[in-house]
């Protein structure tokens, strides 16, 4: 596999820019997608979003000074591209973004793309209560497995930080689902 | 049984702390996993993946193919007075910007060694507000500034106060995610 440093270069050099972002994409289009898809619930807003983070990443490529690694700089954007997607949605429907969360939720029932029972329904409502930081946090540590490290990296928080967000989002969501 | 004596007989290496950390990882995915279920129930439609990489490409391809056609279309400038207008108001709003981002050039007495708008690199603006961290509207700013008033306004009479509430209503407070690594 090619390493990451090799990849930027690759990525930065024009004459191999387009062969090493089909790499790029081919490497991290599922990782991001998921993360995206499940800040921002609905399919064709996860690809509207994916799409413009790949191409976000495409355009400023040259500004990644490599302080921190590839997949760490790209995901920062694919968070960022997603809450802002949230807030303009939100802001369009009048609603703040804990309200449109907990809409895009309830929609889920009908969603065709959404196979889950009705504890997996529970928790999407569990998760969407949470305040946004502790969200992220969860996500990424129980379905995507990131790291502690990784993703202070990512989020540019402290690990101590980072366990207090999980355990109080862990907490939260249990005492939501075993409630009644 | 020591483990890590077998690993060495195996010829097998682990990462270093590796058992030191497994008990406590363990425990807090068990823990978490007794009441929480472990998938999501989300799905991608069949082919997603598979297809994604050439829409990509086509998009990107559009986008780029658009940026030279808007290019080709500003040869000859026209300088109206909304475009005047505009622009007086994005220097405006990009001062106002740095003076969100970097706060202590508001207070001199903090402003002295680590900070001055010197040392604001014009690419951190950029990314903030490429973004869309700091949302610059042409016509946010003239729904504050009208053409008949803008001559009048004087930057440097507007209160710290009022310029702090202003920011604060309309900024987007991503400051925890710092981008620009």
């Amino acid at each position: 596999m090619v390493s990451d440093s090799t990849l930027v270069r690759q990525l930065k050099d024009n004459d191999t820019r387009e062969q090493a972002f089909r790499a790029l994409v081919s490497l991290y289009k599922a990782r991001l997608y998921w993360h995206i898809r499940r800040t921002v619930i609905d399919h064709d807003d996860t690809d509207d979003v994916l799409q413009n983070t790949f191409i976000k990443i495409y355009r400023n490529i040259d500004k990644f000074k490599e302080e921190s690694s590839l997949f760490s700089w790209m995901y920062r954007i694919a968070i960022n591209e997603s809450i802002t997607f949230l807030n303009a949605k939100a802001k369009r429907k009048g609603i703040d973004s804990t309200e449109l969360q907990e809409s895009l939720v309830a929609n889920l029932k009908a969603d065709i793309y959404f196979s889950g029972d009705e504890i997996q329904l529970k928790l999407q409502q569990a998760i969407a209560k949470l305040p946004e930081k502790q969200k992220l946090v969860f996500n990424m540590k129980y379905f995507e497995g990131i790291t502690y490290e990784e993703m202070s990296g990512i989020l540019d928080t402290s690990v101590g930080a980072l366990k207090a967000s999980y355990h109080h989002a862990v907490k939260k969501i249990e005492h939501f689902l075993t409630e009644d | 049984m020591n483990p890590k004596k077998k690993n060495n007989q195996s010829g097998f290496r682990i990462p270093e702390d590796y058992f030191d950390t497994l008990e406590e990882r363990i425990l807090q995915s068990v823990s978490a996993s007794r009441n929480i279920p472990g998938q999501d129930g989300f799905e991608a439609p069949s082919g997603y993946m598979e297809q994604l990489d050439d829409r990509l490409f086509s998009a990107i391809r559009e986008e780029e193919e658009r940026n030279r056609g808007s290019v080709r279309d500003k040869k000859v400038p026209v300088f109206t007075l909304r475009r005047v207008v505009y622009s007086i108001s994005a220097v405006a709003a990009i001062i106002l910007i740095m003076l969100a981002i970097f706060p202590a050039i508001l207070s001199p007495e903090r402003s002295g060694d680590a900070y001055s708008i010197s040392s604001i690199k014009p690419e951190e603006v950029e990314f903030y507000i490429e973004n869309h961290m700091l949302p610059v509207y042409p016509e946010n700013i003239t729904d504050v500034f009208d053409t008949t008033d803008l001559n009048a306004i004087s930057f440097s009479s507007i209160k710290e106060e009022e310029l702090i509430n202003y920011l604060e209503e309309n900024m987007i407070n991503y400051s925890e995610i710092n981008l620009n690594q």
